[in-house]
Formats: structure tokens, C-alpha cells, sequence
């Protein structure tokens, strides 16, 4: 687990694409049998909000012009790490393969386009999931010394026997009535798109071959643009100063597709869940919290 | 804007329109300038306007062609009526037609024109339907190709997928993608409204129309049209158990909306013919009743936590203010039955005081209405609800209704996509 009081390791710039590629395809001889989690966070110190990036993410994302920066984008900045962390020598797993289940944020503050942060990431703990061994991979922003976003993304190495750590808790998964308040398309092209501006270039979401290599019969939507999509249509079009969501990944949406977006009416907290055109498939389902508002 | 020494009061003189067809039914082959012409000429019978020169014709449909930019216009031309009488098209979704009578109205009380025809015409038979958006780009770059190598050049990019992949007109909202019924359901379950309640007010709109069609009410307010005497969604003998025995149409689990108890997709026009008081007595054409007022309205149902076609709940408040009457103050309520749900999420909006207080901003609710008072003729549930046709079905239907009486006061309600309501008062 990460010691976030001890030094942190300095990134001085995102890892380049094909040392990525090159990584993950090595981390793939890891056998994952020994190992602990490296207790030391990865810092990329001073990143600034760029407008123009923010603004590209927002198109691709659905969300408007007056929000300023969205609750989802500061993964972006977090996002190299977690990939530096997942192909460091001493992570005991394959990068590739990993089972993202769960993303949670918290956002303590209202963010600007301009402000300098500095990001960091480290692990969490180890989580006994049914189906094998789950953890987390944690981001901590801070401004001036304060942190203002957090999140915890949940990572699944399937088919690991005798996993470590307390047991998973899911998300309640209470059965409220939902109602559907949003239909949308998913374009074959939204996978590219996302990639361009997430940094995040999986194959399995921007290509149909790559898909097919790793199992899936057609590419996916990237599991933190359908959770940005959502949040831009649960969200009205105003800074946020403080929010929580969490929400659990359930089963990937096939490019090109469609999806509906459903809430449970007057939910407190929000229950929400993206699921298949015919309101049957879920695709993700989510708790939206303690939302507050910069002029309210 | 004011023309004449002072403001005139807007006769209603009469209505025409054709009996209204459930889609792909008896209209199936017809155009919304063959049916619209049908209505305008049915009109121009019945009041004797041959060869006349009218101050304006506004009618529209929601489904239009793009040959149909001058659909009203052309009309005209198809009739008998003196071809130097101007118009246009307007288009606001299902409060089309009021909105057109709203415009003639205006027109004439200011002293612009004397007499002007107002209504609407849509189907859904014989709906536009485009090439997809790619196809439509290659063949715009053909088109602005000088040469005759770069217009082949652009063609080449032409792809079979292509060619197999028209752009269907859609009955869903652009920014929710979220069809009415669906928006309907969910209002429905924000005002708890059952599904009996529902398929009563469908039962009770089929009865009236029956009714009202059974005393020859409707005479002199249609014309035939394509073997059609009477609206064939109509059924006189619908019973509760039949509308029960329906499945939910657009939510499958839980929901309270059915084909029964939502309008059909429905071809059909309607028009109304609006003068000063003056041009009725000098053409010697009695008064049905006057357009008193109107009012439009819109909600933001796509952040504003509000239900797409509850802007006529904000509209009617507001024009009641205006004129200083009460809710209550009507002899009839003509509210557009889009959806059994929609009529009712409305009335008892307007009788919840912290929805009168929060949304409306108004210290009480306006309060409940003599239900007995309610689209006592029949509405949109019954006779179908050719979207741009409805307005000018309800304001004939009221005017006459308001005629029979001999004295009263009627409120017309119209909700509309977009978030948006047109409503009228209507005075004899």
C-alpha cells in the first residue's frame, strides 16, 4: 500500500506510446506469484489545465462550455501513472488483462482551466474479489498543497487463487425502479476518438481487429468515457465545487452500439446506470453524491 | 404595429377540416399539400369565398418535405379562392396550428389584415425521408465539382452501405433522443398518475367524440376526404376491460402509458377562418365566438428537472394573470390529450401547491377544474392527433361548442415538443 508520506517518484513527462506498448507487451511474462504493492507514489508535479485539451475532451464527452473543467477529466492527468504503475518491474501483474471494475471521484474543489497541480498515484489496497485478486490504484491531485481531487480506480487480475485482502463490496445493488432519461448512439468511430483525447489508445477500443485478438467480437467503449457521457447528462452545465461518484463497470458496450441512460427518480444518493438500447444490459451502474454548486 | 385607429376584437367565423386517419390508413397515398388544399377548399366552400382576396392563409406541418417550403402558398393556388391572397408556413411542432391562428389573430386585431386563415396539416404516411448525411455529403461534392473528373472523383467515394441506409424522420426529442411517450412516462411517474385514471380519460375522449359526432355537432366543421366521413382511430364501443388488456408501450416494466391511452401517428388538416366583426357582417357570416387571448410557453426539460410537455401547466397561469380571470372561470377546457398523462400531470400540477409555489412562482395553485367541463367534444385521444392540424381542430370545436351555449368562455391547452405549450382563451 502506498506510504504517501515518503518521497514520491518523479515523472517528468507521460510515458511515450511506444514505450507503453512495449511494456505492457514485456509485463506479459510476470507470473504474478511473489510481490507486494510498491509503497512508493508516482508524482508528476506542476501539470497545468490545458483549455484547449479540456475543451476537446468536453466534445467528445458531452459535456457543455459553462462547467469549466469536467469532475472526470483530472483522471487524464492521473491516467500515465496508473500505467507507469501497472508496468513497473515490481507489479506483480501483466498490465494487459486487467479487469477494470470500479472508478470512484471526489472532487473537493472547483477547478480552472490554468491551475497547476500535482498528480499523483500509488496503490491502494489488496481486495479478495470471487474472481480473483483485485486492487486499487489510487490518484491524489493537490493545488498549493491542497488536495482537491481524488479517485480509486479498481483494478481485477482474473484467476488468481487465494487472492489477499478484505473482501470486495460492491455497489448496493438495491432494486430501485429506474427510469430512462437519456438515449444516445455509440459511433464505431467514439473509441478513436476518446483514445485522441484520453491518451488512452487500448487497441481493444479503437481497433475491430485488435478487439477480436483479445476476445471481444467488436471494439468497446472505454469504460471512463461511458461514465463521463453519463455524469455530463446527470450533471447540469455548472462548476462544480464538490462531488462523489462512484460507479462499477458491468459489461462492455459494444462500437458501434447505443445505450440509454437510467436513473432511479429522486434517488438520494443519485442511482444511475448506463445499459444496452434495449434497457436490459448494463453497462455501468453508479452512485452520484453531495453534489454542490460554485454560484448556488 | 397598430394599423387602425384602434384594437379590433378576432371573430372565430367557422372551421373546416378533413376527418383524421390513422397513419398508413386512408390518407396513406396523400400529401400534406393534397390534404391541406382538401381542408382550405372545404373552407372556402362553406363560407362562400370563392374568387375572394383574404388578408393572409398561415398554415404548417411538423413532417414537411423540402419541395414543401411554400407548402401553405401553394395551396392557396390549388384553390378557388382569388389567388392574390398571400401566405406562409409556420412550424412549432404540435402547437403549430394555434400558433398560426395566434399570428392571423394578432394580424387582424392590429387593423393588418381583415380576414386571414389560420390551421395546420401533417402526416406521418407519407413522412420525408433523406438520404443519410454521408450520401448527402458526396453528392454535394459532386455537385460542387467543376469538372466532369472531379465530379466523378467525388462519386467514386460512394459506398453500397451507403445507398441501403435512409435518414427516417425521428418522434423523439434531438437532445434526450428520448421518444414523447417515453418523456410522457416520465412524467406520469413524477405525478404518480395511474393507469386507470389514464385509460379513463381515453375511454371518456372516445365517448365524447361519439357523441358529439352522433348529433351531427361535426357537420358543418369537416368535408370528406378520401372516402372518409369520420376520424377512423374512433371507437365508439372502447371499453375499460379493452384498454386494460393493453401492454405498456414505452416502458415494458412498470409503465402506465399504452397505445391506448397515447395518440396514434395520424395524417389529417384542419383550418379556421378569423375575421374583424366588420368583414363577418359584411359577408353576412355569423360569429361562432372570439379569440380573446394566447399565450406560449416553454420548459427546460433537458437540465431543468421538469417534464417535456408541462410548459401549458406554466402558460395558462400566466395568461390568466394577464386577463384576471381564474382558473376556474371557463365553461370549457379544451386540453390537447397528446397523452391521457399529459392532461392529467397538468391538472394536477396546477393543483399541488409546492409545484404552484417552487415553479410557477405563484402564491396559490390554481385549483382544480370541473372535470365535467373537460374535452367534452372529444379530443386528440379519440379523433388521432395529426400534429400541426390539432390546434385548428380544437379552436373550431370550442368556438362551436361556445356558440351552442350561446354565451361563455373556453380555455384551449397545446403541448409541443421542444418543451414548449401554446395555449388561447377563447369569449362569446
Amino acid at each position: 500500500m502506498t506510504d504517501w508520506q515518503i518521497a514520491p517518484r518523479v515523472m517528468t513527462g507521460p510515458p511515450e506510446g511506444g514505450a507503453v506498448l512495449r511494456g505492457a507487451i514485456a509485463s506479459l511474462r510476470k507470473r504474478g506469484i511473489t510481490g507486494d504493492l510498491d509503497p512508493v507514489a508516482l508524482l508528476r508535479p506542476g501539470v497545468m489545465l490545458d483549455a484547449a485539451r479540456i475543451h476537446a475532451y468536453a466534445q467528445v464527452c458531452g459535456f457543455g462550455e459553462r462547467g469549466g473543467v469536467p469532475l472526470t477529466y483530472p483522471h487524464l492527468l492521473a491516467f500515465p501513472l496508473h500505467m507507469a504503475a501497472l508496468l513497473a518491474p515490481s507489479f506483480p501483474f501483466p498490465a494487459i488483462g486487467l479487469v477494470h471494475l470500479e472508478n470512484t471521484i471526489v472532487q473537493h474543489a472547483k477547478l480552472d482551466s490554468g491551475d497547476r497541480l500535482d498528480v499523483m498515484a500509488g496503490f491502494g489496497a489488496w481486495i479478495t474479489h470471487e474472481k480473483g485478486q483485485a486492487f486499487t490504484v489510487e490518484s491524489r491531485i493537490a493545488r498549493a498543497g491542497q488536495i482537491v481531487w481524488e479517485s480509486a480506480s479498481l483494478y481485477l487480475r482474473l484467476g488468481v487463487d487465494a487472492p489477499k485482502g478484505a473482501p470486495y463490496q460492491g455497489l448496493p445493488a438495491d432494486e430501485l425502479p429506474l427510469a430512462t432519461i437519456r438515449r444516445f448512439d455509440l459511433p464505431a468511430n467514439l473509441g478513436r476518438r476518446y483514445a485522441r483525447v484520453s491518451g488512452d489508445s487500448n487497441p481493444i477500443h479503437t481497433s475491430a481487429i485488435a478487439a477480436r485478438m483479445f476476445g471481444f467480437p467488436r471494439p468497446i467503449a472505454h469504460g471512463m468515457w461511458t461514465k463521463a457521457h453519463a455524469l455530463a447528462q446527470l450533471l447540469p452545465d455548472e462548476p462544480i465545487e464538490h462531488a462523489e461518484v462512484r460507479v462499477a463497470f458491468k459489461t462492455p458496450a459494444f462500437l458501434p452500439g447505443g445505450a440509454c441512460l437510467m436513473v432511479a427518480p429522486d434517488s438520494s444518493p443519485l442511482v444511475f446506470e448506463l445499459r444496452d438500447r434495449r434497457e436490459q444490459k448494463p453497462h455501468l451502474r453508479g452512485l452520484l453524491k453531495d453534489v454542490r454548486y460554485v454560484d448556488r | 404595429m397598430l394599423t387602425a385607429n384602434s384594437l379590433r376584437r378576432v371573430a372565430i367565423i367557422g372551421g373546416c377540416r378533413i376527418p383524421f386517419a390513422r397513419a398508413n390508413t386512408a390518407y396513406a397515398e396523400a400529401s400534406n399539400q393534397d390534404m391541406l388544399t382538401a381542408a382550405l377548399q372545404g373552407l372556402v366552400d362553406r363560407h362562400k369565398l370563392h374568387g375572394e382576396r383574404l388578408g393572409e392563409v398561415v398554415a404548417g406541418a411538423v413532417l414537411k418535405h423540402s419541395r414543401d417550403f411554400n407548402l401553405t402558398r401553394e395551396s392557396v393556388l390549388s384553390t378557388t379562392l382569388d389567388h392574390a391572397t398571400p401566405a406562409y408556413d409556420v412550424q412549432q411542432a404540435c402547437g403549430t396550428g394555434l400558433e398560426a391562428a395566434l399570428l392571423v389573430a394578432n394580424k387582424i386585431a392590429l387593423g393588418q389584415i381583415e380576414v386571414g386563415i389560420a390551421g395546420g396539416v401533417d402526416t406521418t404516411s407519407d413522412a420525408p425521408i433523406a438520404i443519410n448525411e454521408r450520401l448527402r455529403k458526396v453528392l454535394m461534392k459532386a455537385n460542387r465539382g467543376k469538372t466532369t473528373g472531379q465530379k466523378l472523383a467525388a462519386l467514386a467515394a460512394i459506398r453500397p452501405r451507403m445507398l441501403m441506409k435512409p435518414e427516417l424522420p425521428r418522434n423523439s426529442e434531438p437532445r434526450t433522443k428520448l421518444s414523447m411517450g417515453e418523456h410522457c412516462e416520465l412524467m406520469a411517474k413524477r405525478w404518480n398518475i395511474a393507469r386507470a385514471a389514464q385509460d379513463e380519460l381515453a375511454c371518456a375522449s372516445h365517448r365524447n367524440l361519439a357523441a358529439t359526432y352522433a348529433r351531427g355537432f361535426f357537420t358543418d366543421l369537416m368535408v370528406p376526404f378520401r372516402g372518409l366521413t369520420r376520424d377512423n382511430n374512433l371507437r365508439p364501443d372502447l371499453s375499460m376491460e379493452k384498454l386494460a388488456a393493453l401492454k405498456p408501450a414505452f416502458d415494458k416494466h412498470g409503465g402506465t402509458l399504452t397505445a391506448g391511452n397515447s395518440t396514434p401517428l395520424t395524417d389529417g388538416a384542419a383550418v379556421v377562418l378569423l375575421a374583424t366583426e366588420d368583414w363577418a357582417r359584411a359577408h353576412n357570416l355569423p360569429i361562432l365566438a372570439y379569440l380573446r387571448a394566447g399565450e406560449t410557453a416553454a420548459v427546460d426539460f433537458v437540465n431543468g428537472d421538469e417534464g417535456l410537455l408541462m410548459a401549458p401547466a406554466y402558460a395558462v397561469p400566466r395568461l390568466l394573470e394577464k386577463l384576471g380571470i381564474m382558473l376556474q372561470d371557463f365553461d370549457f377546457y379544451e386540453i390537447h390529450e397528446a397523452f391521457a398523462a399529459q392532461v392529467l400531470c397538468t391538472l394536477a400540477a396546477w393543483e399541488d401547491a409546492g409545484y404552484a409555489r417552487d415553479r410557477l412562482k405563484l402564491d396559490t395553485p390554481p385549483g382544480p377544474i370541473d372535470r365535467t367541463k373537460l374535452n367534452v367534444a372529444g379530443s386528440s385521444l379519440g379523433t388521432g392527433h395529426p400534429f400541426a392540424a390539432t390546434g385548428g381542430r380544437i379552436l373550431a370545436t370550442l368556438a362551436k361548442l361556445l356558440a351552442e351555449k350561446g354565451k361563455g368562455r373556453g380555455l384551449i391547452s397545446i403541448c409541443a415538443a421542444g418543451g414548449q405549450g401554446v395555449v388561447a382563451v377563447v369569449e362569446r
